[in-house]
């Protein structure tokens, strides 16, 4: 028996708590740790392997077309008294990759952070919880530097930090409503148990073995002319105060089973047995750590795009069948690079259609397929979204294929390539999922990748998913407005100002031009452009070779 | 298992936490205690010191037994020797040495205790337990001179002819007399009652205070057993016979007058002091001074024999001094 049974596990991911982290690996890996045996890594490796809520996601279908690990390293960023800490992001990647199936999770993630984002007390002592999690890992961690002189002292000190986690947790959180209120359970459950007691105990008797009251005469010259003893008290109530006789006797028995003899071994051995009662809770505090992270990444998130002038949400959850309603939507992507994005608003008649998307080169297009991934991918894991407010129904999965990277050893060419991906999309796809295809059947002659275009759209119609497909066959599209022969098809266009440049914004309708000569131009790809560059390569070799001669 | 560390406000799953700390097993587990390896080198090793040291103790106590036990039976011997010596033997060699020393200084005159003027009584009180020592008279102003003339006394025809005195005076008698003493063995002297002052010397220190010292303090067997060897070589029965002795019987031979050559056997005219006393009391029985001189007897038995045949005439003329007329007393025939 380990306690386990009875331990109230705080688990912040979803409502039916669970100790996701492998139980008995990470508190074999405490005990290392707390023995000084480890260096780093340890909390990271648990949480890595940690389960987490069922999904019927699959993170190979997106994860890098959104580029997620890039976002959540650079977008979920905690900083708490200017200082910036280290996340474990493969943790949250996967966390943020495999979004829970019920919606019950969903709420109760979105609860918690709705309250810490409401509440600047809440948040406060989220983040001096964490602060202290992340003192008691890098003390647990860091077994070879800082006091490593003094084995005991270090115990002590990692003592005294899980004790002030349960403090923490007992007296900051027993008042929150959402599910953060079972840190407060968690932490009265663990300061009413014996070994916190113990706990509270060593660390007594750590400080104050004993009182001296001394008296001290100084004479004229400010020499010390008398030293009297006054009172010595020991603390007789502390129950690890033990007699001198047995103190020895502790000594010398600790010697004849193998330790080593003196006053430093005694106290190991207190702090051994103090630390094995509490091994239990501190395993759950890893799995805290990287709850807490998640949650405090989001807030960040929020910061950060705030910083920039950008308005994130909790968006509001609403059937397939419910219109599109996303505001002021941005790509958080684009913070990465310092610019700052322009959101715009995306308004439809009905949440499971497919759009196909239209417009000139670098006119947004894919920006946006990106936004929306993220978006859904957010919203369905219980955390802010990338627009000021808007409404977004839960899927069953997501596909994005947006980037075209093409490997050494790829058996097919372009369009064979997008051909099995097409196949592999249809194997996998579940109905009710979300689709981001960009620029579909590019890569072979109009007329026939048109037809497989066509193809494409009325199989993906019938599964009853949210499609959204960018292509510059803009007749094609124009074909398909005038004849509406596939029902839920709808159309967007980037919207283009008086000069013809995009204002990154999306109405509906066909793009009449990809305006590629603009883009060209942009580019330095005219025909006056590239007749120049000619000429000053032919008069560069002309004047070396007369140099020659 | 209990542990020293526990104390007994400590809640029980503390203690038990403590306990399977120190014991090297998680608390709950039931298995049996195993201890590790340096825990059982180092029970072995005290365990080990342990019986070395209480045998090194044990055996250091038995030694001190067997010491003591030696020792006992060595002072019990000692003391059982003593059984039958006189009260003051502790002081016997000391007042005798002074009696010595008084003696080898200027010669004090004659004198001659009226109750053994008779022959009768003189024989009589010769006839009881009797010390005899004679040497030169330098001899007896030191212990070591003492001590020399001790060891030599011995195959003295003066002590024959004093106690058994010859019928006849003659050379030829004499020189009997003087042959049977020499033909003795080395430490016997003419009759059982006469016993040497060597044998006193070299076997009263066995008896005295000193010595049973030396036992008390000695801190080993191997030097009790040394002391207990040298008990049982040493002479005490004839030093015993020694110290209860009623008279002493002094004979100093003063150096040459130098009235006639010295012979080939030591022989010289000389005088020879003579003293015999009560040695519990001190009573001076005789006090006797007369000249010896070689002179008289033939020449060819001269260089032989003149000292025992001196001795003998010597101890005629005390017997005659004493009694005025002795067998022979007045017999100088050759």
């Amino acid at each position: 028996m380990d306690g386990r049974q009875n331990l109230m596990t705080p688990d912040l991911l979803q409502p039916a708590a669970a100790l996701r982290i492998d139980f008995e690996h990470t508190k074999f890996a405490v005990s290392l740790a707390f023995d000084g045996a480890v260096a780093g890594g340890m909390f990271s490796e648990a949480l890595d392997k940690a389960a987490l809520p069922r999904s019927t996601w699959e993170p190979s279908g997106f994860a890098n077309d959104l580029f997620v690990s890039r976002f959540v390293a650079q977008c979920l960023r905690v900083r708490i008294g200017g200082r910036e800490a280290t996340l474990s992001t493969r943790y949250l990647t996967r966390v943020l990759c495999q979004p829970p199936a019920e919606i019950a999770i969903v709420d109760y993630r979105r609860e918690i952070l709705a309250e810490l984002a409401a509440s600047s007390d809440a948040r406060r002592a989220f983040e001096k919880l964490y602060l202290a999690l992340c003192s008691l890992r890098s003390l647990l961690e860091n077994a070879g530097a800082g006091r490593v002189w003094d084995a005991n002292r270090r115990k002590l000190d990692i003592l005294t930090a899980l004790k002030q986690v349960f403090q923490l947790l007992a007296e900051q959180f027993s008042d929150c409503r959402s599910g953060l209120g079972c840190l407060g359970t968690f932490g009265a459950q663990v300061t009413a148990s014996e070994p916190y007691q113990a706990l509270s105990d060593l660390l007594n008797y750590d400080a104050h073995l004993a009182s001296l009251s001394v008296r001290v005469a100084v004479g004229a010259d400010g020499r010390i002319r008398g030293f009297e003893v006054l009172s010595v008290n020991e603390n007789s109530d502390n129950p690890f105060v033990n007699p001198v006789w047995r103190r020895w006797l502790s000594k010398i028995e600790l010697f004849l089973r193998g330790y080593r003899f003196g006053d430093g071994e005694v106290m190991a051995r207190l702090l051994d047995s103090v630390f094995t009662g509490l091994e239990v809770e501190l395993v759950a505090l890893v799995q805290l750590l990287g709850d807490c992270e998640f949650y405090l990444g989001a807030l960040g998130f929020r910061d950060q795009a705030e910083a920039a002038g950008l308005k994130v949400c909790l968006p509001k959850l609403v059937t397939a069948e419910s219109p599109r309603d996303l505001r002021s939507l941005f790509n958080p992507l684009l913070l990465l690079n310092g610019s700052v994005p322009v959101p715009c608003d995306l308004i439809g008649d009905r949440l499971t259609s497919t759009t196909l998307v239209t417009g000139p080169n670098s006119g947004g297009k894919t920006r946006l397929l990106q936004a929306l991934g993220l978006t859904q991918l957010l919203a369905q894991s219980g955390l802010f979204i990338p627009a000021r407010e808007g409404s977004v129904a839960l899927s069953s999965g997501l596909v994005a294929s947006l980037i075209e990277q093409v490997q050494a050893d790829q058996a097919e060419g372009r369009l064979g390539m997008e051909l099995l991906r097409i196949r592999a999309l249809f194997e996998s796809l579940p109905p009710g999922a979300m689709v981001l295809l960009d620029e579909l059947c590019s890569g072979t002659n109009p007329s026939e990748g048109e037809q497989i275009f066509e193809l494409v759209l009325t199989m993906l119609n019938r599964l009853g998913l949210q499609v959204f497909i960018t292509t510059h066959f803009l007749a094609f599209a124009a074909r398909l407005a005038g004849s509406a022969t596939i029902e839920r098809l709808n159309f967007l266009q980037v919207e283009l100002n008086a000069d013809r440049q995009p204002t990154y914004q999306f109405k509906a309708g066909v793009a009449q031009t990809s305006l590629a000569g603009h883009t060209a131009e942009r580019l330095g790809v005219t025909g006056d452009q590239l007749l120049k560059l000619v000429e000053a390569s032919l008069s560069k070799r002309s004047r070396l070779t007369s140099e020659k001669a | 298992m209990a542990t020293f560390l526990a104390t007994k406000k400590m809640s029980p799953g503390l203690r038990a936490r403590l306990e399977a700390s120190v014991s090297g097993r998680k608390a709950g587990d039931a298995r049996a205690w195993a201890p590790s390896s340096a825990a059982v080198i180092r029970v072995a090793v005290l365990v080990g010191i342990v019986t070395v040291v209480a045998t090194i103790f044990l055996a250091r106590q038995r030694s001190q037994e067997e010491l003591a036990q030696q020792r006992a039976t060595l002072l019990a011997r000692l003391r059982g020797e003593r059984v039958g010596l006189p009260a003051n033997f502790k002081t016997l060699v000391a007042r005798q040495y002074l009696w010595f020393e008084s003696s080898a200084g200027a010669y004090a005159g004659d004198q001659i205790d009226p109750s053994i003027r008779e022959d009768a009584v003189f024989s009589a009180e010769l006839s009881r337990r009797m010390l005899y020592v004679r040497g030169p008279l330098e001899s007896f102003a030191r212990p070591a001179g003492i001590a020399e003339s001790a060891a030599r006394s011995y195959r003295d025809a003066f002590l024959h002819c004093l106690l058994d005195p010859p019928a006849v005076r003659s050379e030829k008698v004499l020189m009997s007399r003087a042959r049977k003493a020499l033909a003795g063995s080395e430490p016997t002297l003419v009759a059982a009652h006469v016993t040497r002052y060597l044998e006193l010397l070299v076997g009263l220190p066995f008896l005295l205070p000193d010595w049973e010292a030396r036992v008390q303090v000695a801190e080993s067997s191997f030097e009790l057993e040394k002391l207990a060897r040298h008990f049982d070589q040493a002479p005490i029965q004839a030093a015993k016979q020694a110290a209860q002795a009623e008279l002493g019987l002094l004979v100093m031979d003063e150096p040459n007058d130098g009235s006639g050559p010295t012979e080939l056997d030591g022989a010289c005219p000389h005088y020879v002091r003579v003293e015999l006393r009560e040695l519990r009391t001190g009573k001076l029985l005789l006090r006797l001074r007369r000249h010896v001189d070689p002179g008289w007897i033939s020449p060819n038995v001269r260089w032989e024999h003149a000292n025992g045949i001196n001795s003998c005439g010597l101890g005629l003329d005390i017997r005659e001094q004493v009694s005025g007329a002795g067998a022979g007393a007045g017999d100088t025939a050759k």
